[in-house]
């Protein structure tokens, strides 16, 4: 079970129906996202080849090969540019998905329920058809049947709604609430009712209440503070005990800033190394080796940082703090171990911590449907292989269900 | 706004979430199915793959079992047929010998296209497939089992019949 529950709040295609019953969400948010992480891209980068990768992901592989990795056309890393319509795409779309899965697994319920009942839906008994997605992807079947769990709402009622037109009325249920952003001034305030905890997916800080739909939203929405991040290296930066000042950060002007050129390092000085470690305010501790491997790491996460919309941007605090989990993976890496079971088994806490939460997950979500599940996800085994049970799809929208 | 803090990280997500895909989708023609061995360990996977029809493993299920490395997927898995398979590009320990799974600098042949081999946009869905097709056609010029590429080009019918007598056995006929 925890493994299903796992699996759930990682956000992918197939939260959405096949092609068949919902013809272009599967492929629109398949579209959007980068084949080497699976996520949204992040600071979108098109090669010459035409192909797009998170900036950060292609240039990991670029140390590697100097080409795409989806036709391996030769690529220099100085080739990548960013890709901002799809930036763009994808902030309008990862704040559209809550609503469009809420959506269409109201649909589903509601096809569910008049296959169940089907003489509560007299214009269906007649005709025997059943709502489907149309390909315009509307319903096509429009009569509002009498249901249980959803009631209708003029659009003005509900906030989410507001984008749309009074006359075509959506579905929504009472909880309403999951596409509103937290005003991150509210925090401190709510500190003491709504604890600030950090999610087990990005590590960011969430509040416990906006941390699932948090997870739905494939970590997008509901970040609570940026200054969670940065505590291991406050020690560096005494002054700047706060996330929040970001407005004292080097980031924040208006000027574009350049990107950092690569240092060939083989003729350097260590003291000419720490030299420029210092000049971005970076730890000068270690010996050459990783004295290097923090520069050239440093300097690849802030030029991909820069294929980011400058809102987007993490400030150079938050980078820094990239930097030192970068560097506690790979000393643990280099010290003990290489593989990802040892890996995972010396972070034991933090993949309990995220079975602990998928499990709340499961519990709040999965109990009030209890009755009417004759056909949620497939839970994998627990012990043994966990074996692929194919069909169900239109079971994958679970993500999104709602208590009733 | 985003959601990655070290590779790790990243293994672990895009492990989960090609998972989740197989779990939705199924594997095609239901030819294979792959997860993690225990839930508390996404780094160790074990698949399950039929024999490929009109091939001497017909009828034949076999076990491999699947290791991530924690920069995955720059890097790839390895693949270890449990118990060993009997056939030319496996090692005797069962190990695959493929090579979708070897990255530009480890190519143990010298024989292998640069377009054939581990990209981070590989999956454990296009290995598993690439393995199948290599049950149906061993590639003889990276053989990694000597004597079953020497049987199997010289003596096919004799190749054919350990093949199939190993499965018979696998199945406790
Ligand atoms: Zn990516
Ligand atoms: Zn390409
Ligand atoms: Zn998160």
């Amino acid at each position: 079970m925890d493994t299903a529950a796992l699996l759930k709040s990682v956000s992918d295609p197939s939260d959405f129906p096949d092609e068949k019953s919902a013809p272009g969400l599967r492929s629109l948010d398949h579209a959007l996202r980068c084949n080497i992480c699976g996520e949204f891209f992040d600071g979108p980068v098109t090669l010459p080849c035409g192909h797009g990768f998170c900036s950060l992901c292609i240039r990991e592989h670029m140390r590697q090969e100097s080409n795409c990795p989806m036709c391996r056309v030769a690529a220099p890393e100085s080739s990548l540019r960013k890709n901002i319509a799809m930036e763009e795409a994808i902030a309008a779309w990862t704040s559209a998905r809550p609503l469009v899965l809420r959506l269409v697994s109201d649909e589903k319920k509601s096809i569910t329920e008049r296959e169940a009942n089907p003489s509560t839906t007299p214009s269906n008994a007649v005709n025997g058809k059943k709502r489907k997605w149309s390909s315009e992807g509307t319903f096509t079947t429009q009569e509002a049947g009498p249901s249980k769990v959803q009631k209708e709402k003029p659009a003005g009622d509900s906030r989410k709604n507001s984008g749309q037109s009074p006359k075509s009325p959506i579905r929504v249920d009472e909880r309403d609430d999951e596409v509103e952003m937290v005003n991150t001034s509210d925090i401190e305030e709510a500190d003491a009712v709504d604890p600030v905890v950090n999610c087990p997916m990005c590590a960011k800080s969430v509040l416990e209440s906006r941390i699932n739909p948090h997870i739905d939203s494939g970590c997008k929405i509901f970040l609570a503070s940026k200054g969670q991040n940065v505590n291991n290296w406050l020690k560096i930066f005494p002054g700047r005990a706060k996330g929040k000042e970001k407005q004292t950060d080097d980031t924040s002007n208006d000027v574009e800033p350049d990107r950092l050129p690569k240092a060939s390092y083989g003729v350097l000085k260590e003291k000419k190394l720490r030299e420029m470690l210092q000049e971005h305010k970076l730890p000068t501790t270690g010996d050459k080796a990783t004295l290097i491997a923090r520069h050239q790491r440093w300097i690849m996460i802030y030029n991909a940082n820069l294929d980011r919309a400058a809102k987007q941007r993490k400030t150079n605090n938050e980078l820094r703090a990239d930097l030192a989990r970068w560097e506690e993976t790979r000393s643990f890496k280099k010290d003990q171990v290489s593989d990802g079971v040892a890996y995972q088994e010396a972070h034991k806490n933090e993949f309990n911590q995220m079975i602990k939460d998928a499990r709340k997950r499961l519990v709040k979500k999965e109990t009030p449907e209890k009755s009417r599940s004759t056909t949620t996800h497939a839970a994998p085994s627990t012990s043994g292989p966990s074996n692929v049970v194919a069909g169900g799809d239109d079971d994958n929208v679970a993500d999104s269900q709602d208590e009733s | 706004m985003n959601s990655r803090s070290t590779n790790s990280s990243t293994a672990l997500r895009r492990l989960m979430t090609e998972y989740k895909q197989l779990t939705a989708n199924g594997s095609p023609d239901g030819m294979f199915t792959a997860g993690p061995i225990s839930e508390s360990d996404f780094f160790t996977w074990e698949a399950l793959i039929c024999g490929p029809k009109d091939t001497p493993f017909e009828g034949g299920i076999f076990a491999a079992k699947l290791t991530f490395p924690s920069d995955y997927p720059l890097s790839p898995f390895k693949m270890k047929f449990e118990p060993p398979l009997f056939h030319p590009n496996v090692y005797s320990d069962g190990t695959v010998c493929i090579s979708i799974l070897h990255t530009p600098g480890d190519d143990p042949t010298q024989y292998e296209h640069a377009s054939e081999r581990w990209s981070p946009v590989q999956s454990v869905e296009k290995v598993i497939l690439s393995v199948i097709s290599m049950l149906a056609e061993p590639n003889l010029e990276s053989g990694a089992n000597i004597d079953c590429c020497k049987l199997y080009r010289d003596n096919r019918e004799e190749y054919v019949r350990i093949v199939k007598a190993s499965i018979r056995e696998q199945l406790g006929l």
